[in-house]
């Protein structure tokens, strides 16, 4: 073989490389033109009227917050109580204790004056065995149940907390997340607002929470992170809420709701079978499963997303925390992807077989392997004597500035829609951390990626990876 | 395909022809628009910080001017008018910027979420007199929905009522949202908007619009719901699961048949919405219909019927609840089922799940065993059972033990079970609270019987017997048919007077509510009249009764309803009344109106009759002259009529025109029927030589005829506004007849 046809082959790899960049381009083009869209209409479609009918009104549903705990003693005090003070009459707060070792459970009992009560609990439903129930003594805690149970990981204390309540919608969120009080009301009009539809999950932003000012498990005052990797996460962010999510709610067709804040029609969730209890990725996975089964129900329904900021959560700061959070996302995504693989092109399934499915797997999945696998490539190539420079410059470049320039339309979205950073030197940090992005956080995002894969597709067990809670600055 | 040519000529034998420079031409490109999207970040950042800013100054400077429009009196001094008038015209002159006219709506339409009662009105006044609604109706002919919802927002909270027939045309408008708006807002506006809406809705109607609806319809004062039970049949099945949410939080339980067979409805909302109501109004003759439907209904529906049937059921449900739950295969509905079982009779299923069977059959334990035989432990349990059992046979324990069983018999009957044709016997202690009673919005009619009331003047009050007789079979209070008050009493002398005070304040509403109660009476009997005064003349008798009418004559009603009472009362009240009296009286009377015109004429001649307006009126220009023209045909009393005459000589002709149709309008506001040129303003209403003659008019009259059996039904409760009217004129016949005591 002669070098005519390594230079041939070459050609078609940096081809591939070009089309697919393009293809990713012209994607988060119309992304970014989808969620403008969207969230111009949101903004008017919401800036007549009030929440306020919701909070007492004869006829608005029930619903219940379930929030997972393992080894939480640290703060769950004080994140129960800022759960407990949220605007709405017909809530209740179900604290699931997974089988903590800490002091988790005592703490809630010692706090709220619980005492078990009698619960009946369906033997068939998929979750670890409840020990006991315990609800509050006092008659102002009313809205609080405490759930204890054997160790069976996040999904499945989800899916007790979802047999044990009654309520029309279940919430499951994080316990350490700090909820906006008008949090239940966006919610819940987000459920009954829609006339021709059946909404069966409503997911929301996450903001970032590090450094601002908490009091009382009330957000007092926003400000920027000051650790690096909390600025760069708070980008990252930003972009993906606020344009990514937003597009694809504009086309009904999301397909993932954070699992920090999620919440769903309890008789759909439980008919679709409730969590996955074998992954990682129960919060996308869930979603997945539930739109199927209202396909193969043929019923009209509906996934809502709301860009308000409404949940508040602190990111990691630890470099070692991070990778293993987006080494857990990565395993997460790709088991989802290989349960539902049947969806994938299928017209059946409409633009979530066509189009939000083929999204997740190319560009969710796949753009990080290529990165790394582009990078080797270009190491390599290098070594070998056969890089073309100036095609591979131009490519990089080009990348590197349309990434910038749309993570600078992020944070005009951003500024557009809540104005919350005020400052404008923090504008002008967010808008440097744009630019550095690609070179510092991004690999490391990507490395996490990688290793996530590895060790699903090659090692094969792995579980949640270690996650330390240093509970919210309170002043 | 075009652009990846440019891009790349494709050939498979040599591979790929790129154009590089097409990436750099990329790369400019991308960095062009990333700096625009830098600049505009700045752009909108500033931006939005200028608005707030000026905003917040905005607010600031206009701020005083809307307090002083809205907390002026009209019986202001001239200083604080002139300042009202000075604030009204630089209010106006800002409104000229079309910028300013929208600060302004935005500031109104804020503070307008903060105020209440008199305040609010005067608010929603203030933004028609400067024409901001107009504004908001330009904005329904818009294009663009969201600029007609914020039209209809605007008009629906600031409660312009002239735009109902605008808005309505937006009932079933193609765009969801615009929809929605308009439904809230012809519910919101007019009372019969809520019929309307139900009668032509199209579209279905979402869980959160049903529940705005709802909340809008119990914000609205001195509404009465029609009967929803007329939407049941509506082709809409949302508008019947409206209607049956409507009967439902309005308690009318009349549509009981309807619901009957709304329970066998192919819509499970509707079913359950439809369970649930006779849940809420007790109907047990569901019960065996409930039953029947169970098996084929979802998992949902099934869980609200064991509710139902848990409330409504009795011991011999239990064998159905038991065949529930043996053949349930759901767990919910299993659990559900015992649950209910165990509501009706409580304890009959225990615990069996999960019990170990080794202490199932453990030995007590001796140091149990103990306990339970100790006979110290006994001992001090018998003691304190004694302790105890001794305090209920003390006589206060007594007392209060038996009232207690005789007020839970009382309301056992009054909300208990099947109401129908029931007599409730109800201790009414106070003649009073039972005026109070009887005065409920909601007590359509009744029956005075004048039997009984002549009796209760012999009988004492500890046996007094009310009887309300309810026809219907409901604790709705709009379903009282009848009412009847009954007694069988000896004599008392308390009694006696509490029920004259009863007697005599219920017939002083019952008057005062007859009197206004017919809106389109634009005449007031002379007849009414006088009994006003003969009760009021019993009730001033009575000190202790005047203690408690007075303080009701003399509530200080709000600056715009005394306003409108003097409105009324320029028409209907004193000149009317002299107007009416008859001929034996005429002559008498119409000395008494010459005298007083000629005592008018004279403080005409000695009093400086200075406008408010005059001096800032000399100092605008033609506009601003106009304005405040306008201003004195709202606000303007009899100095401007003066003043409006002098204008009818003015060099201008539109100044000399505008003043003529201000003054005769003006003057038919103030006086109706009087003729602007001729007639002599009257500025003392309370003029000590009319009263008198009032007063002689009245005592005559009330000797002529007897009065002693006409006594008017109770009737509701009147609004406000009535109520200040017939206070107003209490007040008159008051003052009059102080002024003749004192004269």
């Amino acid at each position: 073989m002669d070098s005519s046809f390594y230079n041939t082959a070459l050609e078609y790899i940096n081809l591939v490389f070009l089309l697919f960049s393009s293809g990713l381009m012209t994607l988060m083009t119309c992304m970014g033109y989808l969620s403008t869209r969207q969230t111009v209409h949101y903004r008017n479609k919401n800036s007549f009227g009030t929440l306020e009918p919701l909070i007492d009104s004869p006829i608005s549903p029930t619903i219940s917050i379930i929030a997972p705990a393992y080894n939480e003693g640290l703060t769950i005090v004080e994140n129960v109580k800022s759960l407990l003070s949220l605007n709405y009459d017909k809530y209740e707060v179900i604290v699931v204790n997974d089988g903590s070792k800490d002091n988790t459970l005592e703490q809630m009992i010692q706090t709220f004056d619980m005492v078990s009560v009698p619960f009946t609990h369906d033997p068939n439903w998929k979750s670890k065995p409840v020990r006991a129930v315990y609800r509050s003594e006092l008659e102002s805690l009313s809205k609080l149940t405490l759930v204890d149970k054997e160790n069976g990981g996040k999904s499945d204390a989800l899916n007790a907390g979802i047999s044990l309540s009654q309520s029309k919608y279940v919430g499951c969120i994080d316990v350490d997340c700090l909820l906006h009080p008008d949090s239940l009301l966006h919610v819940v009009k987000s459920f009954i607002q829609p006339s021709e539809k059946q909404v069966i999950a409503v997911g929301g932003v996450i903001r970032i929470a590090n450094s601002c000012r908490i009091e009382q498990g009330v957000l007092q005052d926003i400000r920027l992170p000051k650790n690096w990797l909390a600025k760069f996460q708070l980008l990252e962010y930003t972009r993906s809420f606020l344009i990514g999510r937003m597009a694809w709610g504009r086309i009904d067709s999301l397909l993932i709701i954070s699992g920090a804040f999620g919440f769903f029609d309890r008789e759909v969730c439980l008919a679709a079978g409730g969590y996955d209890t074998g992954t990682v990725g129960e919060d996308m996975e869930i979603v997945f499963r539930m739109r199927r089964f209202m396909h193969d129900r043929n019923k009209p329904y509906t996934v809502r997303y709301i860009p308000d900021p409404l949940c508040w959560t602190e990111v990691p700061e630890d470099l070692k925390i991070l990778v293993n959070q987006r080494d857990r996302w990565a395993r997460g995504n790709l088991e989802t992807l290989v349960t539902h693989r049947d969806m994938l092109f299928n017209p059946r399934f409409g633009r979530l077989g066509m189009l939000s499915y083929p999204y997740w797997l190319f560009y969710e999945w796949l753009t990080p392997l290529l990165e790394f696998f582009g990078f080797i490539s270009v190491i390599v190539f290098y070594f070998i004597g056969i890089l073309n420079w100036k095609f591979f410059f131009g490519l990089s470049v080009m990348i590197y500035t349309f990434a910038v320039m749309f993570s600078i339309y992020a944070v005009l979205m951003d500024v557009f829609s809540y104005n919350q950073y005020r400052k404008t030197k923090d504008i002008l940090i967010l808008i440097g951390c744009a630019m550095i992005e690609p070179f510092t956080f991004h690999p490391i995002v990507v490395w996490a990626a990688i290793r996530g894969n590895y060790k699903k597709l090659i090692k094969a067990n792995a579980g949640w990876g270690e996650q330390v809670r240093k509970g919210f600055a309170t002043t | 395909m075009i652009a990846l040519t440019y891009i790349a000529q494709i050939s498979l034998a040599s591979g790929p022809k790129f154009k590089i420079g097409f990436l750099w031409e990329l790369v400019l490109f991308f960095s062009f628009v990333g700096i625009i999207y830098f600049i505009l970040v700045f752009i909108l950042k500033h931006k939005l910080t200028r608005k707030e800013r000026n905003t917040i100054v905005f607010k600031k400077d206009i701020a005083p001017l809307v307090s002083t429009l809205l907390f002026h009196k009209r019986k202001a001094t001239r200083k604080e008018k002139a300042n009202f008038v000075n604030a009204k015209v630089h209010l106006q002159q800002l409104l000229k910027n079309p910028e300013n006219r929208k600060m302004v709506s935005e500031i109104l339409l804020d503070i307008q979420s903060d105020l209440a009662g008199d305040t609010k009105l005067r608010l929603f006044k203030l933004y028609q007199d400067l024409g901001l609604h107009n504004d908001a109706i330009r904005k329904l002919k818009s294009w663009r929905w969201e600029v007609v919802c914020q039209g209809i927002t605007e008009l629906t909270r600031m409660r312009v009522a002239n735009s109902y027939t605008y808005i309505r045309r937006f009932v079933n408008d193609r765009r969801s949202i615009v929809r929605k708006q308009a439904q809230l807002a012809t519910v919101a506006l007019k009372p019969e908007g809520i019929n309307y809406f139900l009668d032509t809705s199209k579209h279905k109607i979402s869980e959160w619009q049903q529940l705005k609806l709802m909340e809008t319809l119990h914000s609205l004062q001195d509404f009465t719901p029609p009967r929803f039970s007329l939407w049941l049949t509506s082709g809409n099945k949302d508008v019947v699961l409206f209607a049956v949410r409507l009967i439902k939080s309005f308690h009318q339980d009349d549509a009981m048949e309807s619901l009957l067979k709304l329970v066998k409805h192919r819509n499970d909302s509707i079913k359950i919405e439809a369970i649930d109501c006779m849940r809420e109004f007790k109907f047990v003759k569901a019960l065996p219909l409930l039953k029947a439907i169970f098996w084929n209904c979802r998992s949902e529906v099934k869980l609200t019927l064991l509710t139902a049937i848990g409330e409504l059921g009795s011991a011999a449900d239990i064998p159905f609840l038991n065949e529930v739950e043996s053949r349930a295969s759901d767990f919910v509905i299993k659990s559900k089922a015992i649950g209910t079982i165990n509501v009706l009779a409580p304890e009959s299923i225990l615990p069996c799940d999960e019990i170990n069977d080794s202490l199932e059959n453990a030995p007590v334990t001796a140091a149990a065993v103990g306990a339970e035989t100790d006979p110290a432990t006994h001992a001090e349990d018998d003691e304190a059972h004694r302790e105890f059992e001794a305090s209920l046979k003390a006589p206060e324990f007594q007392k209060f033990d038996e009232e207690a069983r005789e007020e839970e018999l009382a309301y056992d009957m009054i909300y208990g079970e099947g109401l129908k044709n029931i007599v409730v016997i109800s201790e009414v202690v106070s003649a009073q609270d039972e005026f109070f009673i009887m005065g409920e919005d909601a007590i359509d009619s009744h029956n005075h019987d004048e039997k009984s009331q002549a009796e209760t003047l012999t009988k004492t009050v500890e046996q007094i017997q009310v009887e309300y007789k309810i026809l219907d079979a409901t604790p709705d209070y709009q379903k009282i048919e009848d009412l009847e008050v009954t007694a069988e009493l000896v004599p008392d002398a308390d009694f006696e007077e509490d029920l004259l005070h009863f007697t005599a304040l219920s017939e002083i509403t019952d008057h005062a509510n007859y009197l206004y109660d017919d809106e389109d009476d634009e005449e007031i009997d002379e007849k009414e009249i006088r009994e006003l005064y003969v009760i009021y003349d019993e009730v001033s008798d009575m000190p202790d009764l005047a203690e408690l009418v007075v303080p009701f004559l003399e509530i200080e009603w709000p600056i715009a309803e005394r306003e409108h009472v003097g409105y009324h009362a320029g028409e209907g009240s004193i000149e009317f009344d002299l107007e009416l009296y008859p001929e034996t009286f005429e002559e008498k009377m119409n000395l008494r109106r010459e005298h007083l015109e000629n005592y008018e004429r004279e403080r005409e001649s000695e009093i400086s009759y200075t406008s408010a307006f005059e001096e800032l009126f000399y100092a605008s220009d033609r506009d601003g002259k106009l304005l405040l023209l306008d201003d004195m045909l709202r606000l303007g009393d009899e100095r401007d009529i003066i003043f409006l005459r002098k204008l009818r000589t003015d060099k201008s002709a539109i100044i000399r025109q505008t003043a003529e149709r201000v003054l005769n309008l003006l003057t038919e506001r103030l006086y109706p029927g009087r003729d602007p040129e001729t007639f002599r303003v009257p500025i003392f209403d309370d003029n000590p030589n009319l009263n008198p003659a009032f007063e002689i008019v009245m005592e005559e009259k009330a000797k002529e005829e007897d009065i002693s059996g006409e006594v008017g039904g109770i009737r509701p409760r009147r609004k406000p506004e009535e109520l200040s009217l017939f206070n107003d004129t209490m007040r008159r016949i008051q003052r009059s007849m102080k002024k003749s005591t004192d004269g």
